[in-house]
């Protein structure tokens, strides 16, 4: 006798053509064995087929986030210390920036050139860029894109509209930096303004970066990165070109 | 909440630079992916080590992504390859095996529930854990996706890159496995009954 066994996967889950099934009925009406077979399987996809789906834990997209954003590899240092390390390396690198900028501009440089010659040195470090703390949701009033075109019409994003923010100390904005850093990884351009406001709800920094096509031309787009200050998450990002 | 862009969209614009896009992505098929790993790992610690792990890695292939597969079919893919390591990893690591029910480690006379029809399905539900985690891996990888996720065969095929001929053959071992081990647990201790026929 043959036993059609490569039909019953199908027969099972009801996605046989009409003659397989009809050729499995045939056989079980007179095999014993095959019967008791594929009764056994109709009851184990039954039984899968009822379990109840498990929920997945709050936050969980979050947590993904968050660990795409830390560098790859697993069993590295802790979170605290690599935050704690890029922090200081920041505060370390905007120190030396303080004292060695104005020898390198010819002593007494404006904050303006001072900054060119930073952003010269380190171009995604953008020099001493202030950290500015408002109280506003910059995320409430239409999207990312319209707020980066808003800074980009400007033509300048150094002098935008004020958001009534005072200024952080400048550990905060090398952390903040770092914090941007962490969260999108890759991080190009010149960083020329820096907020730490809410968006849409979340505490978050915001870092602006005028980006050019590279071979020395000038910049040419405005980038506005969102990473939410606890966990350094990516929120959000949008570019405007500028005018 | 997980948007009404499709997949396609969302994959696009966050290779183009936006990162919420792929939070969306996540919260759109975190249930199934976790489901995945949890019904192939048989406990949910691992199964949410193997779920983050899919999308971490998944956020970082996307770039080799070219769309010639649905996206789900590739993050199955992705999903299963992160329930070997995670399988590799525990016979790395012997432990003993506890199964736990769906909402929380307590066992089952702890989170005893106050409904009688809850704790049945909660003690249904870890037997058929158990009984699965018995069935052998390659047999038990396709007997999910195919009952429990309810992917195609063909799909099937596709996600494990092998013959929908050995698909269907796993499945259906794997079905017969799953049913022997339900019948022992619901037995008395004693010898088990030997295969009626080779597979």
């Amino acid at each position: 006798m043959i036993h059609p066994q490569e039909l019953y996967a199908d027969y099972v889950a009801g996605t046989a053509s009409a003659s397989d099934r009809a050729t499995v009925q045939d056989h079980l009406a007179v095999c014993e064995r095959c019967a008791d077979e594929v009764a056994r399987a109709t009851t184990a996809r039954d039984t899968l087929r009822r379990l109840p789906p498990a929920g997945v834990p709050e936050g969980f997209a979050d947590r993904v986030m968050e660990q795409a954003a830390a560098p790859a590899g697993r069993g590295g240092p802790p979170a605290w210390y690599r935050w704690g390390g890029i922090a200081a390396a920041a505060a370390v690198f905007a120190l030396l920036l303080t004292l060695v900028l104005p020898r390198l501009g010819g002593g007494g440089g404006s904050p303006a050139s001072n900054e060119k010659a930073g952003a010269a040195i380190a171009p995604t470090m953008g020099g001493a860029v202030p950290l500015e703390i408002s109280g506003q949701d910059l995320g409430s009033n239409g999207s990312l894109t319209q707020l980066a075109q808003g800074y980009a019409r400007k033509g300048s994003v150094t002098a935008p509209e004020s958001t009534g923010a005072a200024t952080g100390a400048p550990t905060d904005a090398a952390a903040a930096q770092a914090c941007i850093q962490r969260a999108f990884r890759t991080v190009d351009g010149t960083l020329v303004r820096l907020v730490r406001a809410r968006f849409r709800g979340t505490p978050a920094y915001l870092g602006f970066y005028e980006v050019g096509p590279g071979a020395g031309q000038p910049p040419n787009a405005l980038t506005v990165r969102v990473a939410s200050v606890l966990g350094c998450r990516p929120l959000s990002i949008a570019q405007a070109p500028l005018s | 909440m997980a948007g009404t862009e499709s997949d396609d969209v969302l994959v696009r614009r966050f290779l183009d630079g936006d990162a919420s896009a792929f939070s969306t992505l996540i919260e759109r098929h975190q249930a199934r992916v976790f489901n995945l790993c949890l019904r192939i790992l048989g406990d949910r610690e691992d199964a949410l080590d193997a779920a983050q792990e899919t999308f971490v890695t998944a956020m970082r292939k996307l770039g080799g992504f070219r769309g010639d597969a649905a996206f789900t079919t590739w993050l199955h893919r992705v999903t299963v390859n992160a329930c070997y390591d995670e399988l590799r990893r525990k016979r790395r690591r012997p432990m003993l095996h506890v199964v736990e029910p769906e909402d929380g480690p307590e066992n089952r006379e702890a989170a005893a529930p106050p409904v009688p029809d809850h704790a049945e399905r909660v003690a249904a539900a870890l037997d058929v854990a158990a009984a699965l985690a018995s069935v052998p891996e390659e047999f038990r990888i396709a007997l999910v996706l195919a009952d429990v996720e309810d992917l195609p065969y063909e799909e099937i095929a596709r996600v494990l890159d092998v013959p929908i001929g050995t698909v269907k053959s796993r499945v259906h071992r794997g079905r017969l496995a799953l049913a022997d081990a339900m019948k022992r647990a619901g037995e008395p201790a004693g010898p088990r009954p030997t295969s009626e026929r080779e597979p």
